[in-house]
């Protein structure tokens, strides 16, 4: 069986540079979400067997930030890189994802429950619609046997449980399980890995729909997001209670 | 230009979250003709919100019954009535399920997602999405690029303006969609998550507390105090997962999103995560032991001190203040 993990490294403070693009220049890690993500790849290969391979599109400097999914377990690591895929949004993003997951063949993808900039909660759907698979999105606990995925989802209404046949996508719904801590002997042999690149070109995609010419989005502007008013801070002396209370008499609060 | 909006509704126990009906309003204030797809379990259900959805603006009410919670079969029922007459802008309230839906969609019309919306205008005749990124630090201004541009606003961030006279929505049936593609197969909610009851959606005073209550036992100081507030409790992540309290009462990304008039953050930091989830509340109170706490930078009153012993003298001091 082939399990295919979507990771999206990012610098562990991403912000924006004055094109309202999201800089890249901090160094990009593993989020704690992708790596629950690889972590329950790896579970489930370890029950069933076969094989992990991590799957990022990412500038090429950022690509060494999936050694360390390589220590921990995983088979492979392949890189989606090229100028012609800078700037884009969720549907090219899903363009070049969904290409690069055809040319594998996974039999399941499995994604975090957000990328650490984005944070659009949306790619594990785009990609289920380009690859005409089900999707099971927010899971907290996953299974795989007899050819189908199950999992607990969580959502609005509670926890529930759903499953599809494989091939399916599946992503969490958060930091759902604790990553293995990799020995020292797998950090160094990750580190000395070759990571596979895919460019965009191999990807078999018209170049009008990667990057900025295939995006339908773009950012008008960015600011910082105006602050609330100064606050007023105080310290119990053990009276703070009339204080509040006062507070929030004032503000018709009570 | 005339402009075409459809709200992908999602009534949850019969009733649309006030976030769904600020969503409308938005759409009413940069849309000619404003519809609104409306899937209930049986058709009858429809009655009793086209009154509501006639107060903010919609003129149009396409029901669908027997969906099943899943994002295939409204995928496929948005297309075909897109395909049949075009939309400019299809609007959803933040959910897992309509994540879900607007995703597939983006793909499915090669349209444009913008997502964590907490506003919407008409600039020169051109729609600007207003976003809040990166941690609710960046105010982003967002566009789209040919049509229909999706809208994905964040969960209770807009408020619903009545308009002035009502109007009375025409009610149209839609056929349940014939051909889904692949999809899930779902069981029913099994209640951990205590649908609904934690009255937070619609709570105008919210008693948060986080892990600085450091026991389950604790909670109960909450309570008593949302309690006297008239109130409801909400939870940091922490606590859901030490299991003192349930998922429902969760606040911030993986959880819920508040706007109450009141959230008073009990032994919370303020973690990023957080804060989106209850940012925009009207007013902030902050109580931590810990001066440096990020939570006292989005508060407008905080005190540093110990929440076991300044609750219950709030909650002693409200009840004195109201005779009770
Ligand atoms: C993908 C992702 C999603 C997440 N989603 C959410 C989410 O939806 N909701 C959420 O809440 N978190 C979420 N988190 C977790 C978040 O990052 C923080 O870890 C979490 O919010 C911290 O909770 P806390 O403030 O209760 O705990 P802590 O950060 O441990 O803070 C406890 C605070 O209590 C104070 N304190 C201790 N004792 C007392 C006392 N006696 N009186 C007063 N104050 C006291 C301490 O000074 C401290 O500031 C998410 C994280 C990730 C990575
Ligand atoms: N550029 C990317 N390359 C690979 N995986 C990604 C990329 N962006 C997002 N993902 C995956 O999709 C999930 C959701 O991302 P998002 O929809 O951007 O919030 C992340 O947790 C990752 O698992």
């Amino acid at each position: 069986m082939r399990i295919v993990v979507c990771v999206k490294p990012v610098p562990p403070e991403p912000t924006l540079d004055d094109a309202g693009r999201l800089d890249r220049s901090g160094g990009a890690a593993l989020t704690g979400v992708d790596e629950s993500a690889v972590e329950t790849a790896l579970r489930v290969r370890d029950g069933v067997g076969g094989e992990v391979v991590v799957l990022a599109m990412v500038p090429p400097d950022a690509a060494d930030a999936l050694r360390p999914a390589l220590a921990m377990g995983a088979d492979r690591a392949v890189v989606v890189a090229g100028d012609a895929l800078a700037g884009a949004d969720l549907l090219a993003t899903s363009s070049a994802l969904a290409a690069a997951l055809r040319g594998l063949g996974p039999d399941l993808v499995v994604l975090g429950a957000a990328s650490g900039d984005g944070n659009g909660a949306l790619l594990w759907a785009a990609l289920g619609e380009r690859l005409g698979l089900p999707v099971l999105s927010r899971a907290v606990e996953v299974t795989v046997a007899d050819g189908r995925v199950r999992a607990t989802r969580q959502t609005e209404s509670g926890l529930h449980r759903a499953e599809a046949e494989l091939p399916a996508v599946l992503a969490l719904s958060g930091e759902v399980c604790v990553p293995r801590y990799p020995s020292f002997r797998d950090v160094i042999a990750a580190k000395k890995a070759v990571l596979e690149t895919v460019t965009p070109a191999e990807l078999g995609v018209p170049e009008s729909e990667l990057g900025a010419a295939g995006s339908r989005t773009r950012v008008l502007a960015a600011a910082p997001a105006p602050a609330r008013g100064e606050a007023e801070i105080i310290e119990d002396d053990g009276d703070a209670h009339e204080r509040v209370v006062d507070f929030l008499a004032q503000r018709r609060l009570l | 230009m005339t402009r075409r909006a459809l709200l992908v509704a999602e009534p949850r126990s019969g009733a649309l979250s006030a976030g769904q009906l600020g969503v409308l309003s938005a759409l009413a204030g940069v849309a000619q003709t404003v519809e609104v797809l409306l899937p209930v379990e049986a058709e009858g259900d429809a009655a009793g919100l086209t009154g509501v959805l006639g107060r903010y603006g919609a003129g149009v009410v396409r029901v669908v019954t027997g969906l099943p919670a899943t994002a295939a079969p409204r995928v496929a029922v948005v297309a075909a009535l897109h395909r049949e007459q075009p939309y400019d802008l299809v609007a959803f309230e933040n959910s897992s399920l309509s994540a879900d839906v607007a995703g597939a969609l983006a793909v499915r019309l090669g349209a444009g997602v913008c997502w964590d919306l907490v506003g919407l205008d008409d600039v020169a005749g051109e729609l600007v999405g207003r976003c809040l990124a990166l941690g609710d630090s960046t105010a982003v201004d967002v566009g789209w690029v040919g049509g229909p541009a999706l809208a994905l606003f964040r969960t209770a961030a807009l408020d619903a303006q009545e308009l002035p006279v009502a109007g009375t929505p025409e009610l149209v049936a839609v056929p349940p969609p014939v051909e889904v593609g692949p999809d899930v197969s779902v069981s029913e909610p099994d209640g951990a998550g205590e649908t609904g009851r934690s009255g937070l959606d619609t709570a105008e005073i919210v008693v948060a507390g986080g892990r600085g209550l450091g026991s389950a036992d604790n909670i109960a100081l909450l309570e008593e105090l949302a309690q006297v507030l008239g109130g409801a409790v909400a939870v940091s992540m922490p606590v859901v997962d030490r299991g003192w309290y349930p998922y429902a009462h969760q606040v911030g990304q993986t959880g819920r999103t508040v706007r109450p008039r009141l959230y008073l953050a009990c032994g919370i930091s303020g973690a990023v995560q957080h804060r989106v989830g209850m940012s925009h509340s009207g007013t902030v109170v902050a109580i931590n032991t810990d001066p440096q706490a990020p939570i006292f930078d989005v508060c407008d009153l905080g005190v540093v001190g110990d929440l076991t012993s300044l609750v219950p003298r709030i909650t002693a001091l409200v009840r004195e203040r109201s005779g009770a």
